[in-house]
């Protein structure tokens, strides 16, 4: 059940996610890395822009044990390859809260 | 713009420079973590976490508690580069390179966690009784020191727990 796609202003300076040795599938589908994520961020926020491309089967979004605000980074699994690959083509280098975010695959099938 | 290349010769000392900064810069990118915790009781033997991540982005990850019946659970994961460039950033954010342990003396043997880290030019080492809140460094040689330990500590469990939980889709229990 895909809405209409939003458009999203791309940070034309942001390198694109350097490329991996093949993205690996976790045990229940693709896991993103998000980086650059705001430090009042939360999960509704993560949920709602990366939900346009697929039903989110986990979000995690660590805090930072001193300060209590999100420490910067945020994990985000999708069943299907095609959702996570349309999330990072969409998503890497458009604000979040006004922080531009990365997406980046998480693991990779091979060593860097 | 005075800096602007304005002959042939001026690109090619440019790009000498560059090509040696980066070759400079790869030498000293190589990245290393380890992370043990642990404690050895007679009644419950030896339980202990251990984490580590290798110059490959190859995360390996142990525990041995005495909820999973002395079987120790081990895994391994390939990182993407901006994962281990995100583990980079915390711990260069996280003051550890100020740390000093001169003064904290030998940790017991039965109680301990042991952080290691190669990142940049830095190697640092750094081995400590384990500290399981921060009540427990107000009373010691280096409250500052140990409370900067403490909650980059506590930022790589949680990154690297979160990055197991959700790879296998375990729930081991953290000592």
């Amino acid at each position: 059940h895909k809405h209409q796609h939003q458009h999203h202003h791309h940070d034309t300076e942001m390198p694109p996610p350097p490329p991996v040795a093949g993205p690996l599938r976790s045990i229940e589908g693709w896991v993103l890395f998000v980086t650059g994520v705001h430090e009042e961020a939360q999960e509704d926020d993560i949920r709602d822009k990366f939900g346009e491309y697929g039903l989110i089967k986990s979000i995690a979004l660590n805090l930072d044990r001193k300060t209590g605000q999100v420490k910067g980074y945020a994990l985000v699994e999708f069943s299907e390859r095609e959702e996570a690959q349309d999330a990072i083509n969409a998503l890497h280098g458009t604000p979040l809260l006004g922080k531009t975010i990365g997406v980046h695959w998480t693991f990779c099938r091979k060593e860097i | 713009d005075s800096s602007k290349p304005e002959t042939v010769l001026d690109c090619i000392c440019i790009g000498i420079i560059t090509i040696a900064m980066a070759v400079d810069a790869a030498h000293n990118d190589e990245f290393y973590l380890r992370l043990y915790i642990g404690h050895k009781s007679q009644r419950f033997g030896h339980e202990f976490m251990e984490i580590e991540v290798c110059p490959s982005g190859k995360l390996r990850y142990a525990n041995n508690s005495n909820y999973n019946n002395d079987k120790i659970i081990r895994r391994e994961v390939c990182l993407g580069p901006a994962v281990v460039a995100e583990l980079k950033r915390i711990i260069l954010t996280s003051d550890i390179t100020t740390v000093d342990d001169e003064n904290w003396g030998e940790p017991p043997a039965a109680r301990r966690q042991e952080l290691e880290i190669k990142i940049g030019n830095e190697h640092i080492a750094f081995t400590c009784a384990e500290i399981m809140s921060l009540a427990d460094v107000q009373n010691s040689p280096d409250p500052k020191g140990l409370t900067v330990l403490y909650y980059l500590t506590q930022d790589l469990k949680c990154f690297v727990m979160s990055l197991i939980n959700l790879h296998f889709k375990i729930k081991p229990i953290p000592p």
